[in-house]
């Protein structure tokens, strides 16, 4: 069961600060959500952690242990880049049997009934693969490595929704039997919403929220009915979005959550937060 | 040990232009050799070797980026990954050193090869044709192999840290030194060139008299110094 821990950590691109004194705790053997709008510093934060980069400030350690030029500490994680870092002229198959020199648990087997249930062939070189197919290697290459940290960095890319599907099925498939520490950086927030245990979201290079997904998702609730009704009621209430579909309306709002008997009087219905709408309106600045 | 597996994966990487460069050298070596032959040995081939020199300074060029950046997919750190890359070049050098006296050898039989080795230490011989003592040819043209190896490698990785106006100042440099090396050489009366001429007479063993084991030593002292400096620049070199 591996941890990470990461302290006062600042990324600096010249002038930019890409990432500031962030600080941060993940705990082994849960399913983190890493979320933050275009430019937030996620993808910096997972190439520091995989030592791809070099902190201007702070320390990034596995199990105690440095991660910068550490073997040991380095083993522990597959990182699955959204960059393809993979020799274009490599057969699928060659790549599989590469990560296993490298990575002494990637299970070969595993990796190509993956393949099949996904519809990769193992034979086409890995310059012939489609961004979906790519992406598809690329999730096959990281959850067969049986790594104790896998990280996948925009891992649905190009993926269609029937692919998407399989992958958090897989997914969630693969984290049951061998549970660990698993970070997935992602905008699709809807579809990753009920995979995730914990959230972290990064927002201009700075820590903005880590905790439990069910304990930020109770920090609010979800009002639907007639838009009359829901504005009526919503008057004196922080709304931090609102959907409306014809004559019906959704308000998302924050606060403790009113007494069930007390909407259905007022003919209102009350369903959980909505992670995405909380992620627009907490980095909507 | 990954090291050893580094060295695995990146001699995988040369053996398929190895395969396709011996075909061509084999082809080029046995049309010479079909040409020359009606001139009974008045004709001599040469030259094949030094096209060795500059497969392997390309090779070291063209490899870097690829499988630096595949050693980065798999997590091994730069410092192994160096290691493995320096480690890898010793069995390929040797091997095209030994095809190529090979080469040298089988050519000599039906005609006259001279080896890049023989024209430079064997001239105070009847050099034309003379097949020089294998060891020696082994070891200076590993050496020279090996140096130019981790010189291409070199040259891959300072493009690879340099931004695009450093790329262009690292592109044009050797002509602005030589213009000012030809410059100080007119306004000294040729004392520059003399100068230059005279250290790598040196350092190539051909001062006094001709011994290729002084080139040998200095070859070493350039991969070293090569090798130095380019783990300066992939020590903390970013993935990109």
């Amino acid at each position: 069961m591996s941890k990470i821990e990461i302290k006062d950590l600042t990324k600096l691109y010249g002038k930019t600060v890409a990432l500031e004194s962030l600080s941060l705790n993940i705990e082994g053997n849960k399913i983190y959500g890493l979320l933050g709008r275009n430019g937030a510093g996620k993808t910096t934060l997972l190439n520091l952690i995989t030592n791809k980069l070099f902190p201007s400030n702070g320390e990034i350690t596995i199990d105690s242990e440095t991660v910068f030029e550490n073997e040991n500490a380095l083993s522990k994680i597959y990182y699955m880049s959204e960059f393809n870092l993979y020799p274009p002229t490599m057969k699928v198959k060659d790549l599989f049997k590469w990560t296993k020199e490298f990575y002494w648990d990637f299970d070969v087997e595993y990796a190509s009934h993956l393949s099949d249930k996904f519809g990769l062939k193992k034979n086409k070189k890995f310059r012939e693969l489609s961004t979906g197919y790519a992406s598809i290697l690329k999730i096959i290459l990281t959850l067969s490595s049986n790594a104790e940290i896998l990280l996948f960095d925009e891992p649905i890319l190009g993926l269609d929704a029937n692919h998407r599907d399989m992958f958090y099925k897989e997914l969630i498939n693969h984290y049951s039997g061998k549970p660990k520490t698993i970070i997935i950086s992602t905008h699709l927030i809807e579809e990753v919403a009920d995979i995730i245990e914990e959230v972290i979201i990064i927002n201009n290079g700075k820590l903005m929220l880590s905790d439990h997904t069910e304990s930020i998702l109770s920090s609010g609730y979800t009002l639907s009915g007639k838009a009359e009704d829901v504005d009526s009621f919503i008057q004196d209430k922080r709304v931090i979005g609102i959907d409306t579909i014809g004559r019906f309306k959704s308000a998302y709002i924050l606060g403790s959550r009113p007494l069930i008997e007390t909407m259905n009087k007022h003919n209102l219905e009350i369903t959980k937060l909505d992670l995405q709408k909380l992620f627009i309106q907490l980095t909507n600045s | 040990m990954n090291t050893i597996k580094i060295v695995k994966y990146e001699i995988n990487e040369m053996k398929s232009a190895l395969l396709v460069y011996y075909l061509i050298i084999i082809a080029i070596a046995t049309l010479l050799t079909l040409a020359t032959a009606q001139h009974h040995g008045n004709v001599s081939i040469g030259g094949l070797d030094f096209a060795s020199v500059i497969f392997i300074f390309v090779s070291g060029i063209s490899i870097f980026k690829q499988s630096y950046i595949f050693m980065q997919a798999n997590n091994i750190t730069r410092k192994r990954y160096f290691q493995g890359h320096i480690l890898s070049i010793f069995p390929v050098t040797a091997f095209i050193a030994a095809f190529d006296i090979i080469i040298n050898r089988v050519t000599n039989i039906f005609g006259v090869y001279n080896s890049l080795f023989s024209q430079i230490y064997l001239r105070t011989v009847s050099f034309v044709g003379a097949n020089p003592n294998i060891m020696d040819n082994f070891i200076w043209s590993f050496s020279a192999l090996s140096l130019f190896a981790i010189i291409g490698y070199f040259v891959a990785l300072v493009y690879y840290r340099s931004n695009t106006l450093t790329k262009i100042v690292v592109s044009v440099s050797p002509f602005i030194l030589l213009s000012v090396l030809g410059y100080l050489n007119r306004i000294t009366n040729g004392t520059i060139s003399y100068v230059i001429t005279d250290f790598f007479a040196l350092i190539w063993g051909f001062k006094h008299g001709y011994n290729p084991y002084i080139a040998v030593l200095s070859m070493s002292i350039g991969f070293i110094i090569f090798s130095a400096l380019s783990f300066l620049l992939i020590r903390k070199a970013p993935v990109k």
